[in-house]
């Protein structure tokens, strides 16, 4: 005999008992397992996503507002040998005219035939109003190939939207266009830059067709490149080549000559020179010219007035070097219009133009200087920047400045001033006056110049390319695959999301595998004691249990992985379908790793094994003479002891309890619900020690009188104490899990119009799709938008949001965002209401008016921002406290440092920063795309179907700030579900265990029943008895999890502002104890009525 | 000597019991090679204590137990295991067969922990003609529940010898077998104690077999007489 004999002798003969475990071990490992399967499932769909997006695109180059030469994609490619494209991107509107339908904020991409290189596969060539779109517009829209469709398409330009003194033009484009093809995934069809795994609607159209009908010829502001044949480029070598091949034009630079003056003019495309720009070109070496020249509204003289002129600002070296700050040299025109002579002071009307073309109008005094010539060589026409809608007007009646120009105020005379002089300045101020004045976020020069000390044009282009860095101008290429599958693989890791969701089945699973093993190792007690006393050590029985369970143990962890790949196929369709809240995508599919399923395998076996090492350790520490008796031989020592351990578990916990709940409703703190939850767990194992304290003191109470059933059941329950407590724990541990969970879903319930909800107390939330240029609350701006005579508009606040494009980082992007969208805010609009409320605020905060910390200022480019609190944890996975990193418009790192987390709020997803902040760094971002709006609540529908109205050809989604949130909370609501439903699947195991249980005592307890029988107890009584027995520990189980999960949400219970779904919870606890009295009923009937009768009468 | 008492005694606190209960009283018991003794007295008069405590299975509340001279209180598990495996032949009240195990196997079981190679080598050999001299060895391939309660006591007697111990340790071994069954198996030990020279103590209420030793003890309240 040896001991490997042994062991599968063994084995084989208590095989049934070993089934048991086996189911134990099963469950954990197919929950493990299916759990991590998750987790490399959504990572690799992530992955695939991200491969469908970009093909075979490595690298790309988004240029923001400004636009650089499609050419530059070409020298690149040329360059590095790899292939390039250009794109010209912008956002448009896609209607389909004969259904109606729409959607807003579709991609646009002007592409030609290389754009499709970077795919796997060639799509038609597009020509004229040819346009491919994305299966998933053809499906919203319901369009098919040869269809015709209208697009309204975002009206770009080289020059800011909002720059001082850019003509007025339409927001969009429109033009029909007809479907030549669609694409699907691989063929790019799901192109996009932004790491996110929704499917984005794309319009893929001829880039000359588009840059032609937005007058961008030959412009793009996305370039994108592949890998070269080596697979080794990298972003450096990229931004090297950009910067050998770049030229002026990517700059928006022009250079003329002025031969006249013997100098070379830079000017920009976009009016105003960039700063970093003007600050790398004005070099102290070589002399040079600093111009700025301002249209002003008007200059006077007492009653004399001259209406819309031009006033040039001038270095020094243009001007007298005693210039000081408040003279002004007027010309002879002037003079006499105004009828002024040297030292009289003039006055100068002028428009400072702020964020949403608010203008403000200033006035400036000057004392007249010196009187010149009305042309010459300094003052003559090529001083006027080129002001499209002024420069080119034939006369002063024709311009189109962008500000209000009052007709009636040109006179005659200006006229002709016009027709002789054009733009040419009629006063002259020194250059730092001007900057002083008119020196704005888009630059602070309109022209340089530099003498031309016979140097040639092309030489002097190359001096001045030389000077420049893209890198300055934010341009630059970005590894965009590599940040993709970073963002993929980086994001929320669903396998240990789904651990954590799936750990009361893992538990329940264990319980179950150590409840079966601990009843079959009671029944083989004896056989414990006989080992020891033949000589066995206790190494030795454990070596032996060990050795015939890792059997089990081993068959159960792969029975499991194969259970856990079910499980998991049916996780991954209810992420696809019914739980696609959460991801967002039906593009999850099941990808197995042989390596996860090993660990699946060896988490189950180890657990398992665990748990039967337990359990032998704990039967071994009986005394042997116990074990050979099949009794309890504890001496009254140990059990002393034990009492006494749980005495102080029972105790401390208790007074845990107190405290915890105490100091939360004595104490405001932000931790309130997390002590609670505290307090709740700590709660429910007091209980379960005051039962097991109460099962001790039933074991040893003698009655002397005749026990009733209730007495007589408890007894018998406190006879096989550990099973009971174990059943007990089970059952509380469900009941409190999905109670918690049910309770804390999100809901309204009325709420949502208080300010310090997650909705602001706002209306609606507005996103366009066309930005906003102007501000809706000012007379002149409703008036743009023809919202001035609507009544119900009357009392609509419009808090605009300024938005520089990045990642969502809300909870409906399973990528991990590196760069959020940042929104402008205005602080002050959000104090003043009181508006949204805080998790968590920085050490050293105001608490009462935390808004208005973003205008404090901080050391250069360090901005205090704000998100939501689950955007900070689970989005960017940083704290408060911590600091993003982003590059300004002048290619300088600005760090936004985290100092407070929202409650969840519609927020959701951004960064938000003071506005001023904002236009300080992001200067060329023009209009509003985001809106808040405040309003009277009676009048909410109007509200929307007037702004739904008037700014449709915006594209505009007005939603209601509770829809919003709702959207955010249904994820939670979701992830809420799926724990729960994970949680009662732990109940139905831990009912199933105490069905197990309980089918294990009727054995046990043969005799037992005969006896009562013998006795009289009918069929019916002992049924009864069983039952009560049974039903005891249900709902000692359940009534312990319901008062440890009230315990847990009482923060909750009194806040205002929560409502707890009431019906929902009282349904799962009806649930569980419904699952709990099916387990009881059916066993101990069946029992009864059955087997148990025919084998006592065998006896 | 193998196995030696020195003034132990050992009382219990039970589950629930208020005041302590002296189960054994400052008793002194000296076991040599061949010695053949039972111990009668009324039930809880601490016989099977007595025999646990002989068996090492327990240990006394005071006093001294030596085993071939040596104080068992110094050691350990282990070593306690290994001078039962070696030499202690265990019998109890019921057989404790193992129902996973055949006859021949359940024979066998103590000799897996057994560290002699010798012993293990030839431990079937053994086997077979112990079971031949009890009259099984045609059923070792039976089952514990094919067999009767003699028969399974008669095996659990071959598998207290099967490590060839210095003592056998007897608890109540007629007590769950019929008056023939009882008798037949009474004769045994006794055949096996004088031929194999195997010290015997057995704890009975049999007046019977109790007289088939060479010397009675009395066990009452604790206190060990002769009688």
């Amino acid at each position: 005999m040896t001991i490997r004999n042994f062991i599968i002798k063994s084995f084989w003969h208590f095989r049934k008992q070993h089934l048991a475990v086996l189911a134990g071990t099963l469950i954990s490992t197919a929950v493990l397992t299916g759990a991590l399967i998750v987790g490399d499932s959504v990572k690799f769909s992530l992955r695939q996503i991200v491969d469908a997006q970009l093909g075979n695109i490595k690298f790309a180059m988004q240029t923001g507002d400004r636009f650089v030469r499609s050419e530059l994609a070409n020298d690149i490619s040329k360059d590095l040998n790899i292939a390039t494209s250009p794109i010209l991107q912008l956002q448009g509107i896609t209607i389909n005219t004969e259904s109606k339908s729409r959607i807003n904020k579709t991609q646009i991409y002007g592409i030609d035939q290389s754009f499709w290189k970077l795919s796997n596969k060639i799509m038609p060539e597009l020509s004229g109003d040819e346009v491919i779109i994305s299966d998933n517009v053809a499906q919203k829209l319901n369009l098919k190939i040869n269809d015709e469709i209208l697009l309204r398409v975002e009206n770009a330009n080289i020059i800011p939207l909002n720059a001082p003194f850019t003509k007025e033009s339409d927001p969009s484009v429109s033009f029909r266009v007809i479907i030549k093809a669609i694409a699907h995934d691989e063929n790019l069809g799901r192109f996009g830059l932004k790491n996110i795994q929704s499917a984005p609607y794309n319009i893929f159209i001829s880039h000359d067709y588009l840059s032609k009908k937005l007058d961008l010829h030959g412009l793009a502001n996305i370039i994108i490149t592949s890998d070269n044949k080596e697979q080794n480029l990298n972003v450096d070598d990229l931004n090297y080549s950009l910067s050998k091949v770049w030229q002026l034009e990517d700059a928006n630079i022009v250079i003329q000559e002025l031969d006249d003056i013997g100098k070379f003019e830079i000017l920009s495309s976009r009016i105003f020179i960039d700063q970093p720009i003007s600050k790398s070109l004005k070099n102290p070496e070589i002399p040079n010219e600093t111009i700025l020249t301002y249209l002003v509204n008007s200059i006077r003289f007492n009653e004399k007035e001259t209406p819309y002129s031009f006033v040039t600002a001038a270095s020094t070296l243009f001007f007298p070097n005693d210039m000081r700050k408040n003279e002004i040299i007027i010309n002879e025109w002037l003079a006499s219009d105004l009828n002024v002579s040297v030292n009289d002071t003039i006055e100068i009307d002028y428009f400072i133009i702020g964020p949403l073309r608010t203008l403000e109008e200033k006035t400036k005094e000057f004392v007249i200087k010196d009187i010149i010539p009305t042309q010459g060589n300094i003052a003559n026409k090529s001083l006027m920047p080129l002001f499209h809608g002024l420069s080119d007007a034939g006369s002063c009646s024709d311009w189109e400045t962008g500000i209000p120009i009052d007709l009636e105020r040109i006179r005659d005379k200006d006229e002709k001033y016009w027709d002789d002089y054009k733009g040419t300045p009629k006063a002259f101020i020194s250059i730092q006056t001007g900057l002083n004045l008119w020196q704005n976020r888009y630059g602070s020069y309109t022209a340089i110049r530099v003498d031309q000390n016979n140097t040639d044009l092309d030489d002097f282009k190359k001096e001045i390319l030389n000077k420049l860095n893209p890198n300055n101008l934010n341009l630059s290429f970005t590894p965009v695959q590599k940040d993709g599958i970073r963002a993929a693989s980086g994001g929320v890791d669903f396998g240990e999301l789904f651990l954590s969701m799936s750990f009361f089945v893992i538990v329940a699973g264990i319980l179950l595998t150590v409840l079966i093993y601990s009843l079959n190792t009671e029944s083989r007690t004896v056989e414990t004691g006989v080992l020891s006393g033949l000589g066995f050590s206790k190494k030795q029985i454990i070596q032996i249990r060990f050795s015939e369970n890792i059997i089990t143990a081993i068959f159960g962890g792969f029975a499991g992985v194969f259970i856990g790949i079910l499980y998991n196929y049916g996780i991954m369709l209810a992420l696809n379908t019914v739980w696609q809240n959460i991801v967002r995508t039906n593009m999850l599919n099941v990808y197995i790793r042989s390596s996860t399923l090993f660990i699946g395998a060896l988490g189950g076996i180890v657990i398992a094994l665990f748990a039967i090492y337990f359990v032998t350790i704990k039967k071994l520490k009986q005394p042997i003479i116990g074990l050979i008796r099949d009794s309890s031989l504890y001496t009254q020592k140990v059990i002393k002891i034990r009492n006494n351990i749980n005495k102080l578990v029972a105790l401390t916990s208790i007074l845990i309890v107190i405290v915890l709940v105490s100091y939360s409703l004595v104490a405001s703190v932000d931790q309130n619900a997390g002590l609670m939850l505290s307090a709740g767990g700590i709660f429910l194992i007091s209980c379960i020690s005051v039962i097991n304290l109460i099962f001790n003191k039933t074991r040893q109470n003698l009655h002397h009188s005749q026990p009733d059933f209730t007495q007589f059941a408890f007894k018998n329950a406190a006879k096989n104490k550990g099973r009971s407590i174990a059943i007990i724990a089970l059952l509380a541990l469900g009941t409190f899990t999905i109670i918690i969970t049910g309770a804390n879903r999100k809901t309204f319930y009325g709420s949502e119009n208080i300010r310090q909800s997650g909705t602001g107390g706002f209306l609606f939330w507005s996103e366009t799709t066309l930005p906003i240029l102007y501000n809706l609350n000012s007379e002149d701006g409703k008036s743009k938008f023809s919202l001035d005579n609507e009544v119900d508009l009357e009392n609509v606040d419009f808090i605009q949001l300024h938005e520089l494009n990045g990642d969502d980082a809300s909870c409906l992007n399973l990528n991990q965002v590196q760069k959020p969208k940042i929104l402008g805010v205005v602080p002050e609009e959000l104090n003043k209401r009181n508006a949204f409320s805080f998790v968590k605020l920085m050490k050293g905060i105001d608490e009462n008016k935390p808004w208005l910390e973003l205008n404090k200022s901080h050391e250069k480019n360090v901005i205090p921002a704000f998100a939501d609190q689950t955007v900070i944890t689970w989005g960017l996975m940083k704290e408060v406290g911590d600091t993003l990193i982003y590059l300004n418009e002048n290619g300088e790192n600005i760090y936004l440092v985290l100092i407070g987390g929202l409650n969840a709020s519609i927020f959701q997803g951004n960064i938000l920063i003071a506005d001023n902040e904002f236009m300080k760094h992001f200067p060329t971002v023009s209009g509003s795309k985001t809106m808040l709006i405040d309003g009277p609540l009676e009048n909410k529908d109007k509200i929307a179907e007037l702004l739904n109205t008037y700014l449709q050809d915006y594209g505009i989604d007005i939603t209601p700030a509770s829809e919003r949130l709702s959207q955010f909370y249904s994820v939670t609501n979701t992830y809420l579900t799926v724990f729960m439903f994970l949680g009662g699947l732990g109940v139905i195991i831990g009912t199933f265990g105490l069905g197990i249980v309980l089918m294990r005592n009727i054995l046990e307890r043969r005799s037992e029943i005969a006896l009562l029988m013998a006795v009289g107890f009918s069929k019916k009584k002992i049924f009864k008895l069983i039952f009560i027995e049974n039903i005891y520990l249900l709902l000692l189980g359940t009534g312990i999890g319901i008062c440890a999960a009230i315990i847990g949400i009482l923060p909750s219970l009194i806040s205002p502002s929560f409502s707890i779904p009431v019906s929902f919870v009282l349904l799962l606890v009806l649930l569980v104890l419904f699952s709990g009295v099916l387990w009881i009923y059916f066993p101990v009937r069946n029992a009864i009525k059955s087997g148990l009768i025919s084998s006592l009468r065998n006896e | 000597m193998i196995i030696e008492l020195d003034s132990i005694s050992k009382y219990y606190e039970n589950e629930g019991a208020i005041t302590r209960r002296n189960v054994l009283n400052e008793i002194s018991l000296a076991i040599n090679p061949g010695d053949a003794l039972s111990i009668v007295g009324p039930s809880g008069s601490g016989k099977s204590t007595l025999l646990n405590i002989l068996g090492t299975l327990d240990l006394p509340t005071s006093g001294i137990v030596k085993i071939k001279g040596k104080s068992i209180h110094d050691f350990n598990e282990k070593q306690l295991a290994k001078i039962r495996n070696d030499n202690i032949g265990f019998i109890f009240q019921l057989h404790h067969l193992l129902p996973q195990l055949n006859l021949i196997e359940n024979i066998l079981v103590p000799t897996i922990p057994q560290k002699d190679k010798s012993l293990k080598k030839s431990a079937l050999e053994r086997a077979m003609n112990l079971l031949d001299s009890v009259g099984l060895v045609d059923k070792i391939h039976q089952r514990p529940g094919q067999l009767s309660g003699g028969e399974c006591q008669r095996a659990a007697v071959v598998r207290a010898l099967i490590n060839e111990p210095d003592l056998i340790l007897a608890d109540e071994p007629t007590g769950s077998l019929d008056q023939d069954s009882a008798e037949k198996l009474g004769e045994l030990l006794s055949v096996i104690n004088k031929k194999q020279n195997v010290a015997m103590v057995m704890v009975t209420h049999s007046h019977d077999l109790a007289k088939k030793m060479d010397k009675i003890y009395k066990l009452d309240h604790g206190n060990l007489t002769d009688y």
